[in-house]
């Protein structure tokens, strides 16, 4: 069952009709049966590898913290049973033909070993692995309501791409009754109209301007064609995410669920810090709290000198390169990662040698200079991000083999010119729902007005695909 | 060990260490990673620096926005696991 479809819609819409006539606890056992359902319908063999995960970890969690003290080696047998499956699934593409190919092949075999990546896997293993780290630090208890810990698992909202939920704070929400007021509806309404917007209006319009081999064949076009086709994917990638991951909050807030937000106006970030708390932040925390910060307080233990080079370079690059990993198996994604490492790395070199000056602080050209500093780096690094190493190379080399201007396509420009006038109306503000503190006249013209245009984009073209599905 | 004790060995660590400017003001609701002036890599030294003074381990993802964004709120935190400790 697709997400842009009004069957996807209705089918959500009845469960949270039968969901509110229940008190607490068969609520939860209803977004189970319905989230499992829904899995059910991309595939029952998806459900099956993700409930012997559910079931693992729910029981190896409890095997964590038996006896006096936790034991190290029951931790790292549960994160390596947790990465195996990921690789095992993930990259049965990469290593399966030369298995094949080692072991002489044959069809029993290779009917062994043709694997498909169940949906959402690699958000689940993330989430896995934080959970049983945290029940191993002693932060968390390990749950012991297989209902709620399999609908942590299974939570339909979140489990095809996100947002990357904590045990912690998902499991408390699941034990506590459920708030939905006026308030709720109209912030949860509001993320789902504007999550639609992004997706259907602003994603699919700019990803129908891209030329479709633009990223194939660049030697087909010349510098300004290719530099317009990286900043449009840019934008389309961004609405495109972040539109799903607001769709799937506003769906969320009517069964009384908050989801983690996982963008804030990404484009205006002032460094490279920052960014990382603004696109995909659900993914960033992650990566700061079980690889960035462990490696650098290690790091720190050893030589408290901030300024060491090892201080400064591993934590940030393995960090990057793990994310690199967590996308794909493939050299253009691990050289991706180690790319937005390197600037990283370059971003925090200054303030080794003189205090930082925070982002609201310093003068308004240096800011906007920032923000042109980090959209350049992360346009030269979603080269790689989308393109395999050969070609990626290429399309560097063409970027510099500059042709005359040529004008941007009018849908790109107002495709563009809708994501950031969004962007600009959130950030002012630093409010997600700005719109709720409007006049209720100009709250109406709005709704209609972005209600109208999913309309006719829906009825004009049939909705892309949701990229990060594809992780 | 005791709160305002806590709170003056942070601002002093920060103060030195990390803004570089030992004589700033630096109030204890003052906010340090919201309004940038430490960050990420910053607050991996505020960690081990918590681990060698007071001899008290706090967990990664605890050391966040909400719950370290200010000298009282770390030391509440510094004092929180040193409880936790003291109960293992």
């Amino acid at each position: 069952m697709q997400i842009t479809t009004f069957q996807f819609l209705f089918y959500w819409l009845l469960v949270l009709a039968v969901y509110y006539l229940l008190p607490r606890r068969p609520q939860n056992v209803l977004l189970l049966a319905a989230s499992v359902l829904f899995y059910g319908t991309w595939s029952w063999r998806f459900v099956g590898v993700l409930g012997i995960l559910t079931l693992a970890n729910f029981f190896w969690a409890r095997f964590l913290r038996k006896g006096r003290a936790p034991i190290p080696w029951r931790l790292w047998l549960g994160i390596g049973g947790n990465v195996g499956s990921l690789v095992l699934f993930k990259y049965a593409d990469f290593f399966v033909p030369e298995l094949l190919h080692l072991l002489g092949g044959g069809p029993t075999l290779e009917w062994v070993l043709k694997i498909v990546l169940p949906v959402g896997l690699s958000y689940r293993i993330l989430e896995n692995i934080s959970y049983l780290v945290d029940v191993y630090r002693g932060q968390i208890p390990a749950s012991r309501n297989l209902v709620d810990f399999s609908l942590f698992s299974f939570y339909a909202l979140k489990l095809l791409s996100g947002p990357i939920e904590r045990a912690r704070s998902f499991l408390n929400r699941l034990a506590e009754p459920r708030l939905v007021d006026n308030d709720v509806v109209a912030r949860s309404f509001t993320l789902l109209v504007i999550g639609a917007f992004r997706k259907l209006v602003i994603a699919d319009t700019l990803a129908g301007v891209i030329p479709p081999l633009m990223f194939e064949s660049p030697s087909a076009y010349g510098s300004w064609e290719l530099v317009m086709g990286l900043l449009i994917y840019g934008f389309m990638l961004y609405n495109n995410f972040a539109g799903y991951t607001d769709m799937m909050r506003g769906l969320s807030g009517f069964f009384g669920l908050p989801l983690s937000s996982n963008f804030f106006c990404p484009f205006f970030s002032r460094n490279m810090t920052e960014i990382w708390t603004r696109w995909h932040t659900t993914l960033g925390l992650w990566l700061r709290d079980y690889i960035y910060m462990p490696l650098s307080r290690a790091f720190l233990r050893r030589n408290p000198n901030p300024r060491r080079w090892a201080n400064v370079v591993v934590p940030p690059m393995a960090a990057m390169l793990v994310s690199g990993l967590w996308h794909g198996l493939s050299w253009n994604l691990v050289c991706w990662g180690g790319l937005i490492g390197f600037f990283l790395v370059i971003s925090r070199l200054p303030s080794l040698w003189r205090p930082l000056v925070p982002p609201d602080r310093q003068p308004m050209w240096r800011q906007l200079l920032g923000m042109g500093a980090v959209a350049v780096a992360m346009a030269l690094s979603l080269v790689l991000f989308i393109m395999d190493f050969n070609t990626a190379a290429y399309f560097y080399e063409r970027l510099f083999f500059w042709t005359k201007w040529v004008a941007p396509p009018p849908l790109a420009v107002f495709g563009v010119a809708l994501s950031l006038g969004l962007d600009i109306c959130q950030y002012v503000r630093r409010d997600e729902v700005i719109f709720l503190r409007w006049p209720r006249w100009l709250q109406a013209a709005l709704l209609a007005a972005a209600l109208l245009a999913i309309f006719l984009a829906t009825r004009l073209k049939p909705a892309e695909p949701f990229i990060y599905q594809g992780f | 060990m005791n709160r305002a004790e806590i709170i003056d060995e942070l601002r002093d660590f920060i103060r030195t260490e990390l803004l570089g400017e030992p004589d700033a003001e630096l109030g204890v609701d003052e906010p340090l990673i919201t309004s940038g002036r430490i960050d990420s890599f910053s607050i991996a030294q505020v960690a081990v620096f918590v681990e060698t003074a007071f001899g008290v381990y706090v967990p990664d993802n605890e050391l966040v926005v909400d719950n370290a964004d200010t000298l009282a709120q770390m030391a509440d935190l510094v004092l929180r696991y040193a409880a936790d400790a003291a109960t293992d």
